[in-house]
């Protein structure tokens, strides 16, 4: 550690942090969509690209320019801790999108009434914070201060994302009864249409026979 | 050649996919993740289209 300073050894700590949950968020993302997204792999890239200069430095093969090592190594470590930075809310705002969309598709048919009745926790408790996230969240792009990395600010939006898988697992768990529910909610509502049906006919028939019988 | 140190502190040009092209080569290089090389990739031009639309849906 005696290449580093005390500056440096913080900021290259906070950028192994910050990948770590950067790691777990892009594993995540990937269960998700099934897909790779592409501008955090060009971040991450770019970060790798100033953590290699950093050590040419270290090594003796880098060119440090018009600046000291010291001043090139700090320069370079905290260009590399802004593009994971960015990676992690280029990935925040990639997984807050797709865990709504899956909540969505995975309630598509049910009904509100149907969720009411079975499940109230939903309207109750997780709605409300499905909806909180994907305001909190912020959209990375339109944030104009990046420059300055905020860990624990990350912390408190990862557990947003936590908090989001366990509602969305709670709501695969309760499917099977919000369908069956449901289906027997329709089963009632056609039996019921049917027996009003048979009724309006029987009615009628009485109706007409007893005019037939007054009046002929 | 050893390392050519005016190359240091060159910026990397942004990596930029054809999926199709990807996927339609797919046969051809299967070095690094199976996953970039068959085209399972997402790009920020997909993304956002597809955020307004996810976020033009209320959840019930």
């Amino acid at each position: 550690m005696e290449f580093f300073d005390d500056i440096e050894v913080n900021i290259i700590k906070t950028i192994v942090k910050l990948y770590n949950y950067n790691k777990c968020l892009m594993l995540y993302a990937e269960d998700l969509t099934d897909e790779t997204f592409l501008p955090p792999i060009n971040e991450i890239r770019d970060a790798n690209d100033h953590i290699m200069r950093v050590f040419a430095v270290v090594f003796g093969f880098g060119d440090t320019g018009k600046e000291t090592e010291h001043e090139y190594i700090k320069s370079n470590l905290n260009a590399a801790l802004s593009h994971v930075y960015r990676a992690t809310y280029e990935h925040l705002d990639y997984i807050k999108i797709y865990q709504h969309e899956a909540i969505q598709n995975n309630l598509a048919n049910i009904y509100p009434e149907t969720l009411a009745t079975v499940f109230p926790e939903y309207y109750r408790d997780i709605n409300p914070r499905l909806v909180d996230a994907i305001n909190i969240i912020p959209d990375y792009r339109k944030r104009k201060n990046i420059a300055d990395p905020n860990l624990e600010q990350v912390e408190a939006y990862m557990a947003i994302i936590e908090t989001t898988k366990k509602d969305y697992n709670e709501i695969i768990r309760m499917l099977p009864s919000l369908n069956e529910y449901q289906a027997k909610k329709l089963r009632d509502n056609w039996k019921r249409r049917l027996i009003d049906f048979v009724s309006g006919i029987i009615v009628i028939l009485l109706g007409t026979a007893i005019y037939s019988y007054i009046f002929s | 050649m050893g390392v050519r140190k005016e190359i240091w502190n060159k910026d990397l040009r942004e990596i930029r996919v054809n999926k199709e092209a990807t996927r339609h080569h797919a046969q051809k290089y299967r070095m690094g993740s199976v996953r970039l090389a068959t085209g399972r990739i997402r790009t920020k031009e997909e993304f956002e289209q597809d955020k307004k639309r996810i976020l033009s849906i209320k959840l019930p």
